[in-house]
C-alpha cells in the first residue's frame, strides 16, 4: 500500500480505522440477520435446541403482553376469572358439571403436597377431550375447565393457571412451544421447577424430565413474566403456510383414522 | 460543558440503537406468533397416574 501524494500518515491511519469500524459494523449486522428458512419447517432441526437444554434462567426477549396470543389470553382471563372465582366460591353457580368437577379437583389439590398437586392437576387436564384447533386460539383456564376440551397449548395453559391459583410462583412455571419430530407437529407443554428440579407436564407423554423428551426442539417459552426466544436463528415459515400445513396434517390424520376404522390398518 | 457534549453524543448514538433493538424484538415476536400450535394428536395413552392420584380422579368424577 502506497500513500497518496500529500497524505499525512496520521490521516491515512484515521481512514484505515474508519474503514475497519465500518467493516466490523457490517459484519455484525450480517451476523445478526436470521438465516433463511429451508423446507416445510425452515431450519428447526438445525437451529432449535433440544428440550433437554431448557433452563428457567435467562432474560426474556419481551414482556408477555407484547406477544399476541398471550395478550389475547390475558384480555380474556379477566372476565373469565370472575366467573371462575364465583364457581370456586359457590358450587351452585358453576355453569356446567365439568366446572363442578374442576372445583372439586381444586379443593382436593389445595390439601396436597406440591408434588401430589402437580400430579393431580397434570392428570386431571390430561383427561380432557382433544380438539383440533386450526385457528390456534389460546383458551383460558375457565374455558378449558368449562368445556373440558382443548388442544396441547390449552392444556398447558390450564395447568399453568390452575397451579398459579394453587399458589405456585410464576417464576417456577413456563409454557414451552417447540416442534415434536416424533409427532411431526408443533407442541406446547408446561415446564415446572420443583425443589430445584425441572419437570415437564406433557399432555402426550406424561410427567417427565425434559431429557426424556428428546424428540422435541424448543423454539420459545412464555409465562406472565415474558417470552423467551430459545432458537433465535430459527425462522418460521409464515402464518398462512403454517395454517395450510396444520390443515394438511389434520386431513392426513382424519384419513388415517378413517382407514383404521374401516379395518384397512390394524 | 464537556460532560454535556459527551452525554448528547452518547444519547444520539444510543437512542437509534435502542429503537433498532426494540424494533428487532418486535419483528422477532411477530415471527414467533406465526407458529400455529395446533394438534392432530390422538388421546394420550401409555402411562397411568399413581394410585393416590387415580383415587382422587375417581372421587372428582363423582362430584355433582
Amino acid at each position: 500500500m502506497t500513500d497518496r501524494p500529500g497524505t499525512k500518515p496520521r490521516a491515512r491511519w484515521a481512514r484505515l480505522g474508519l474503514a475497519c469500524l465500518a467493516a466490523a459494523a457490517l459484519a455484525g449486522c450480517a451476523g445478526a440477520a436470521p438465516r433463511l428458512a429451508r423446507g416445510e419447517l425452515g431450519s428447526v432441526y438445525q437451529t432449535a435446541p433440544r428440550l433437554a437444554s431448557f433452563r428457567f434462567d435467562g432474560a426474556p426477549l419481551a414482556p408477555a403482553d407484547a406477544f399476541g396470543p398471550w395478550a389475547a389470553l390475558t384480555a380474556q382471563s379477566g372476565p373469565d376469572a370472575r366467573s371462575l372465582e364465583a364457581c370456586l366460591a359457590d358450587k351452585a353457580v358453576c355453569a356446567t358439571p365439568d366446572l363442578v368437577r374442576f372445583r372439586r379437583m381444586m379443593e382436593l389439590a389445595a390439601g396436597l403436597a406440591p408434588r401430589e398437586q402437580l400430579s393431580l392437576v397434570h392428570h386431571y387436564f390430561n383427561q380432557i377431550e382433544w380438539t383440533n384447533d386450526t385457528r390456534d386460539t389460546w383458551s383460558t383456564l375457565y374455558h378449558t375447565a368449562f368445556s373440558r376440551m382443548g388442544d396441547c397449548e390449552d392444556i398447558a395453559i390450564a395447568k399453568y393457571q390452575a397451579l398459579r391459583r394453587l399458589g405456585w410462583r410464576a417464576e417456577d412455571l413456563r409454557v414451552l412451544v417447540g416442534w415434536d419430530g416424533e409427532e411431526n407437529d408443533w407442541h406446547a407443554l408446561l415446564a415446572v421447577r420443583l425443589d430445584g428440579d425441572t419437570l415437564v407436564l406433557d399432555s402426550v407423554k406424561g410427567l417427565q424430565s425434559p431429557a426424556l423428551l428428546s424428540s422435541v426442539r424448543l423454539v420459545y417459552s412464555i409465562s406472565e413474566h415474558g417470552v423467551w426466544d430459545h432458537a433465535p436463528d430459527f425462522v418460521p415459515v409464515g402464518r398462512e403456510a403454517e395454517r395450510r400445513l396444520a390443515s394438511e396434517r389434520a386431513a392426513r390424520l382424519a384419513a388415517t383414522e378413517r382407514r383404521t376404522n374401516q379395518g384397512v390398518l390394524r | 460543558m464537556k460532560k454535556a457534549i459527551t452525554l448528547a453524543v452518547l444519547a444520539a448514538f444510543a437512542a437509534p440503537s435502542l429503537a433498532l433493538a426494540q424494533n428487532g424484538n418486535g419483528t422477532r415476536l411477530a415471527k414467533l406468533e406465526e407458529i400455529v400450535v395446533t394438534s392432530d394428536k390422538t388421546q394420550p395413552a401409555g402411562y397411568r397416574p399413581d394410585a393416590k392420584t387415580a383415587a382422587l380422579l375417581a372421587e372428582i368424577e363423582k362430584a355433582k
